[in-house]
C-alpha cells in the first residue's frame, strides 16, 4: 500500500539502550557540584487564610540555608494562564505583566491558600532530607474557611468565592453552535432523551515525578533550568517574560530524560522560577524532585466535567439533535492551557463521528478548591466521546434500535470530507464507516447473544461495546488556535543540517519524552534523503541547540513538527539536486534523486551517481558550486492550513462476576487511521499505552476530595493504575487516511487509544447491566460500584 | 553508621544514616542512578533491585538491613555492556518508552529467569504485578519477556508480521516446551486433523499421541528463520530453515483454521 523503505517500518529505537542500561540521565540523577537541594511546605487545608508562619526553629537547623516565603520574591510574578477561551466571557484574576495576560497561580500563597497542597514556602538546605527535617519543624496557623470542590456548587449564589477579582467563581462561559436551532430541534423531536453523565478528576501519574534544577552563573550572568518540560521554549519565554523579568537570551531550558508525561509535565509550576532565583539569591545550584503524594496534590489534573444532555431523533434511528450544557472544574487557579483545554477541547468535539444537522454546548468553567486542572491523555476529546456515545446507546434503547445500526445511519460518510461538524472543527478526512465495520467484524458482533448466555452458566454478565471517535490533534494551526484563545504559535520548526561527512543532525521542535522521537523522525529524513539511519542524530529539549519549538504536547509531535522535518528534508533535497545539476552540467529536471539507494545521478547514468555527502561536501567546501548558498543546512518554520483529525473504532468485550461486581476486559480491539505511520512497532506501543490509560479511567482512577476539600486519594494504595495482570491483550489494526494538511500526511496518534477505549467500555459495561434494568453508569466501574449496583438491583 | 554491601561484584563501606533507603543510598552515596524512585513507598516497583538473589524494592529497604548483603541493579545485569536477552526482547519490541519503569522490570524479569525457566504469559503478568508501567500498557513489555525466556530455553523465536503470528509463536513456543497439553487445548479444535510426514490422526486423544510421538520423532531445535508466509483469512503457511533431529533442513507447515483453531495442520521435511 504505502511506497515507503524506511518509514512505517519497525525499527528499533536508538533511544533504548542508555534507558536500559540505566545510563541515561533524568532530572533526579543530575548533580552539580555544591548543589542545595528544595523542599516545599504545602497548604493542609482546601481555604484558608494564613495568620502566621513559625519558621524560628527551621532556621536553626543543620544544613538550612534558608526559609523563603512570598514576601521574599520581590518582583516575581505570578505564573500566567496563556489560554483565555476566546469566544465567550471569561473571567480572570490580573496578572501585574498587563497586556491581557491572566493571572494562574502566585508561586508561593499569598494571605491565603486556596487548595490542599498549595505552596506556602520553600526550604533550602545542604541535603533534601534536611530540607525535609526543617519543612516538619515549622508551624502554620490557619483561618479555615469554607471551600467548594464541585463546579456546579461554585457557581451557585453563596458559594464560598476563590478570587476577588472573579465574581461568582465563573471563569469562563462558553456557547459552541447554534443554540436556537438545537433547541426547535429538540421541541420538535418525536424522541427526547435526558442525562446527566459525570466525568471524575483524573490524575496523570507518569511514573517519574517532576523536578528541576535551577543554576544561576554569576560570572556570565545566566540562569539554566533543567526540567522536566514538555516546552521548554515555551517555557523559557513565560519564565523570563512574565515572571521572572529576565532576558530570554539569558535563560536556557534543558529538559533531561522525561520519564513520562502525559500532560502533566506541559505546565509551568512554581518550583521552576523558585529554583532559578533562589539560585542567584544563594550563589548554588538548587534542585527539587517531587515526591508522588505531592504530585497528586498538587500537578495538573484532568477531566472533571460534570455534562447534562439532550439527544433527540425520530423513531426510526435518524438523529436531530444533540445538546450538552457542562460544568468544568478549572481548579483554584487557571494552570498555564487549563481554560482552554476545559472549554474548546470539550465543546468542539461532542459532535463526534456523527452528521448531526443541530449541536449546541455551553460550558461554564469554574473556579474551586482542588488543585488546577489541565491536560489528561485524550484530553477533552475522552469526554466528548463520552458524551456522545452515551447518548447515542441511550437513544438506541429508548427506539429499541441495535446501537451499532443507530451510528450507522448517522455516520459521516468519506465522501462528505471535508466536514463542518457544526461546533467549530473541519474534519480533514477519514472513512469512519470502514473502521467501524472493521471493530464490528473483530468482536463478532452476531455472535454476542451466544456468548453473553455462555457467560451467564459462568456467573458472568457479558457485555460489549463498539463505539467510534475522532480525535483532534495537530496544533496547530496558529491562527485557528488564536481565535479560540491561545497566547502564542502553535506551529512546527525544524532544521536539517547534513554534514560535510556525510551525517545528518536533526533538530526537531517536539520534546520527547517517551515517544521514540529520536527513532521515527530520524525515520523521516531517512526516507526522504536516503542517508542510513544510523548517520542521522536528533537534537531535541534544549533551547540553545534547537530552533524556537512548541514542544510536546496534544498528539501534534509526529504530525506537526514531523511535517516540518519533512519540508526541511524537502529543501535540502531541492538544494542537493541544484547542486548535481550544476556538477554534472545538466539541467535540474535530468538528475535523479533516488532515495532508496541514496544515490544522485543524471538520468540515464546510474553509473555516475554521487551520494549526499559528495554533494554535501561540495558545498561544504563552495569552491565551484551552483548558485546558491554554501553548506547544506535547512530551518523551516511550519503552520499547517487546518487540525488533523485521526479517528478509530475500538470494541470491547467485558465480563462482570455476578458475585463480586469485579469488571474484567476480555477482549479489546481498536482500530485507528493516524494517516502516514512513522514506525509501527513505536505506533503500536502508543496504541497500547493508551488503551491502557483509557482502561484505568474506566474502572479504577478517581481523585477523590471529601466535603472539607481534602484529596483522599493522594498514594497509589488509593489511586490505583492499572497493572499487568489487569489488563488484557490488546488487538490493533491501522489504515492510513494520510491528512491533507502536510506533506507527510501524518495524524495525531498519542491519545487515540485513551479517547477511544473510556468510552467504549462505558458502552460494554451498561451492556452488561442491561438486564438489571440500568442504562448508565458514571465511570469508574470499581468492583464496589458494580457490586453495589447488582445488589440494589437484586432487591 | 558504617555499612558494607556489594554492589555489583564490587564492595563499598558507606557512612550512612540509619533512615537512608537502599534505593537512596544505591543512588545518592555510590552514584549508581539506574535505579529509579517512583513513589518512595512500596507500591510502583521502579527501584527494583536484587538483594541476596532476590528481587526487592530498595525503597522499602534500609541501607543498614542490607548490611553484608549483595546487590545488584541494572548497572550490573549485562557483561561489558552487551545487550542481555531481556533488554534485547525490550529493545526488539521498543517496550522502552519513557523508560522509568525499564530498570525495575529488567530486574522482576531477571528473578523471574532465575527461578521458571518456561513462565507463559499469565505467569509473567503476575510477576510483573509489583511493577507499574504507565507507558506500554504492558504488552511488548510481556513479549520482551517472551523473546528473552524463548531464547534462553535455546529456541529462536519465529517472527512473521502476521495476523496469526501470535498463534504461531505461541504453538512453537509450546511445542518446543513439549507442553503438549496445553498446544492442543489452546489451538486445536477438538476434531483436528494432523499430517506430519506419514501420519494422519484424527480426534483429540490421537492428536495428543500423535504429538507426543511427533516431539520425540522430529523435535526442532532451533529455527533459524522463516520465509514464504502465505495467510489468508482461514489459512496460513509457512517454509523454514530449522535445526531438527535430522540436522538443519528446511520445513514447512500449513494450519487451516475454522473458529480461530486449527482445524488442519500439515507438517513436514522439504527434501
Ligand atoms: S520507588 Fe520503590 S516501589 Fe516505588
Ligand atoms: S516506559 Fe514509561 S513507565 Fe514504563
Amino acid at each position: 500500500m504505502s511506497s515507503y523503505n524506511i518509514l512505517g517500518k519497525r525499527i528499533k529505537g536508538v533511544e533504548d539502550p542508555a534507558m536500559m542500561r540505566g545510563e541515561a540521565e533524568y532530572i533526579a540523577d543530575m548533580k552539580l557540584p555544591n548543589m542545595a537541594h528544595m523542599a516545599f511546605l504545602r497548604s493542609e487545608h482546601a481555604h484558608a487564610e494564613i495568620l502566621g508562619i513559625d519558621t524560628s526553629k527551621a532556621e536553626k537547623m543543620p544544613g538550612v540555608i534558608g526559609v523563603y516565603t512570598e514576601s521574599d520574591l520581590g518582583s516575581m510574578m505570578p505564573l500566567p494562564c496563556i489560554w483565555i477561551p476566546g469566544t465567550g466571557e471569561s473571567h480572570f484574576p490580573s496578572h501585574p505583566f498587563g497586556g491581557g495576560v491572566p493571572g494562574g497561580s502566585p508561586v508561593l500563597a499569598k494571605g491565603k491558600v486556596r487548595y490542599m497542597g498549595e505552596p506556602i514556602l520553600v526550604v533550602v538546605a545542604d541535603t533534601a532530607h534536611q530540607a525535609w527535617d526543617a519543612i516538619k519543624s515549622i508551624v502554620v496557623n490557619y483561618k479555615v474557611l469554607p471551600c467548594v470542590v464541585d463546579a456546579e456548587l461554585a457557581l451557585e449564589k453563596g458559594a464560598p468565592l476563590l478570587h476577588e477579582e472573579v465574581p461568582s467563581n465563573l471563569n469562563a462561559y462558553i456557547p459552541y453552535g447554534n443554540k436556537e436551532a438545537c433547541f426547535k430541534a429538540i421541541e420538535d423531536a418525536e424522541v427526547v432523551i435526558k442525562k446527566q453523565i459525570i466525568i471524575p478528576r483524573t490524575i496523570n501519574n507518569p511514573l517519574e515525578p517532576r523536578g528541576c534544577l535551577g543554576v544561576y552563573n554569576e560570572k556570565s550572568d545566566n540562569y539554566t533550568l533543567y526540567a522536566t518540560s514538555q516546552s521548554p521554549h515555551n517555557h523559557r519565554l513565560l519564565l523570563g517574560l512574565m515572571i521572572l523579568g529576565i532576558p530570554i537570551n539569558k535563560l536556557r531550558v534543558v529538559s533531561p530524560h522525561i520519564g513520562g508525561s502525559f500532560g502533566t509535565k506541559g505546565y509551568i509550576y512554581p518550583d521552576m522560577p523558585l529554583s532559578l532565583f533562589l539560585s542567584k539569591k544563594i550563589g548554588r545550584p538548587i534542585k527539587w524532585i517531587d515526591n508522588r503524594e505531592d504530585l497528586m496534590r498538587s500537578t495538573v489534573q484532568g477531566r472533571d466535567q460534570k455534562m447534562s444532555a439532550i439527544i433527540a431523533g425520530d423513531s426510526k434511528g435518524k438523529i436531530t439533535a444533540l445538546y450538552c450544557k457542562s460544568f468544568a472544574n478549572l481548579g483554584a487557579y487557571a494552570s498555564t492551557i487549563g481554560p482552554g483545554v476545559a472549554t474548546a477541547m470539550v465543546g468542539r468535539c461532542i459532535a463526534g463521528v456523527y452528521d448531526i444537522e443541530n449541536i449546541f454546548c455551553e460550558i461554564s468553567a469554574a473556579f474551586t478548591n482542588t488543585p488546577s486542572l489541565g491536560a489528561q491523555r485524550g484530553s477533552g476529546r475522552t469526554e466528548a466521546t463520552i458524551l456522545h456515545e452515551r447518548m447515542i446507546d441511550l437513544y438506541a434503547k429508548k427506539i429499541n434500535l441495535d446501537p451499532a445500526e443507530v451510528r450507522k445511519q448517522n455516520m459521516i460518510q468519506p465522501e462528505q470530507m471535508p466536514f463542518d461538524n457544526r461546533v467549530g472543527w473541519e474534519y480533514d478526512s477519514g472513512d469512519y464507516p470502514n473502521a467501524f465495520e472493521m471493530a464490528l467484524k473483530a468482536i463478532k458482533y452476531d455472535e454476542v447473544a451466544a456468548r453473553k448466555k455462555e457467560a451467564l452458566k459462568r456467573g458472568k454478565y457479558l457485555g460489549v461495546g463498539v463505539n467510534c471517535f475522532v480525535a483532534i490533534s495537530g496544533v496547530g494551526p496558529s491562527p485557528q488556535m488564536a481565535k479560540e484563545g491561545m497566547l502564542g504559535g502553535t506551529w512546527g520548526s525544524a532544521n536539517v543540517r547534513v554534514h560535510p561527512t556525510g551525517e545528518v543532525s536533526v533538530s526537531i521542535g517536539a520534546t520527547n519524552h517517551g515517544q521514540y522521537h529520536e527513532t521515527t523522525f530520524a525515520q523521516i529524513v531517512a526516507e526522504e534523503l536516503g542517508v542510513e539511519i544510523d548517520k542521522i542524530e536528533v537534537l531535541h529539549s534544549c533551547t540553545r541547540n534547537v530552533p524556537f519549538g512548541q514542544g510536546s504536547y496534544g498528539s501534534r509531535s509526529f504530525s506537526v513538527e514531523g511535517a516540518a522535518v519533512k519540508l526541511a528534508s524537502e529543501a535540502i533535497k531541492a538544494k542537493a539536486i541544484k547542486e548535481s545539476a550544476h556538477t554534472f552540467k545538466v539541467k535540474e529536471d535530468q538528475i535523479i534523486y533516488d532515495s532508496s539507494k541514496g544515490k544522485i545521478y543524471p538520468k540515464g547514468h546510474p553509473e555516475k551517481a554521487k551520494t549526499l555527502q559528495e554533494i554535501s561536501l561540495d558545498l561544504w567546501y563552495g569552491w565551484d558550486i551552483a548558485k546558491v548558498e554554501p553548506a547544506l543546512d535547512h530551518t523551516t518554520y511550519f503552520d499547517p492550513p487546518g487540525f488533523n483529525f485521526p479517528y478509530g473504532s475500538v470494541a470491547v468485550e467485558v465480563e462482570i462476576d455476578a458475585k463480586t461486581g469485579q469488571v474484567d476486559i476480555v477482549k479489546h480491539y481498536g482500530v485507528y487511521d493516524v494517516g502516514t505511520i512513522g514506525n509501527l512497532q513505536v505506533l503500536e506501543g502508543q496504541f497500547h499505552g493508551a488503551m491502557a490509560f483509557g482502561i484505568g479511567e474506566a474502572l479504577l482512577e478517581q481523585a477523590q476530595y471529601g466535603e472539607d476539600g481534602l484529596l483522599t486519594t493522594p498514594t497509589f494504595r488509593e489511586y490505583a493504575i492499572p497493572r499487568a495482570t489487569s489488563l488484557p491483550e490488546f488487538e490493533t489494526d491501522t489504515t492510513v487516511t494520510p491528512t491533507p494538511h502536510t506533506s507527510l500526511g501524518a495524524k495525531g496518534a498519542g491519545e487515540v487509544g485513551t479517547v477511544g477505549t473510556v468510552s467504549t467500555i462505558c458502552s460494554a459495561v451498561t451492556d452488561a447491566l442491561s438486564h438489571l434494568d440500568i442504562d448508565h453508569v458514571d465511570i469508574p466501574f470499581t468492583a464496589e460500584k458494580v457490586w453495589r449496583i447488582i445488589q440494589a438491583s437484586n432487591k | 553508621m558504617v555499612t558494607k554491601l556489594t554492589i555489583n561484584n564490587k564492595e563499598f563501606r558507606l557512612d550512612v544514616e540509619p533512615r537512608h533507603s537502599l534505593a537512596h543510598t544505591i543512588r545518592e552515596k555510590v552514584g549508581l542512578t539506574g535505579t529509579k524512585i517512583g513513589c518512595d513507598s512500596g507500591q510502583c516497583g521502579s527501584c527494583i533491585v536484587m538483594l541476596d538473589g532476590k528481587s526487592v524494592k530498595s525503597c522499602m529497604v534500609l541501607a543498614v538491613q542490607a548490611h553484608d548483603c549483595s546487590i545488584q541493579t541494572v548497572e550490573g545485569i549485562s557483561e561489558n555492556r552487551k545487550l542481555n536477552s531481556i533488554q534485547e526482547g525490550l529493545h526488539k519490541y521498543s517496550a522502552v518508552q519513557c523508560g522509568y519503569c525499564i530498570p525495575g522490570v529488567i530486574m522482576t524479569l531477571t528473578d523471574m529467569m532465575s527461578r521458571n525457566k518456561q513462565p507463559d504469559t499469565d505467569e509473567i503478568r503476575d510477576w510483573l504485578h509489583g511493577n507499574f508501567c504507565r507507558c506500554t500498557g504492558y504488552q511488548n513489555l510481556v513479549e520482551a519477556a517472551r523473546y528473552a525466556i524463548d531464547k534462553e530455553s535455546n529456541s529462536t523465536k519465529i517472527i512473521t508480521n502476521s495476523k496469526h503470528k501470535k498463534m504461531y509463536e505461541e504453538r512453537v513456543r509450546l511445542l518446543m516446551a513439549g507442553d503438549v497439553d496445553k498446544l492442543v487445548e489452546e489451538h486445536y479444535n477438538d476434531d483436528a486433523i494432523v499430517m506430519a510426514f506419514d501420519f494422519v490422526v484424527q480426534g483429540k486423544e490421537n492428536l495428543k499421541e500423535h504429538f507426543k510421538n511427533f516431539v520425540k520423532w522430529v523435535s526442532i531445535k532451533e529455527v533459524i528463520s522463516t520465509d514464504k508466509f502465505v495467510e489468508t483469512e482461514n489459512a496460513f503457511f509457512y517454509e523454514a530453515t530449522a535445526v531438527t533431529n535430522y540436522g538443519e533442513g528446511r520445513v514447512y507447515d500449513a494450519y487451516y483454521l475454522k473458529n480461530g483453531k486449527i482445524q488442519h495442520h500439515f507438517t513436514g521435511l522439504i527434501e
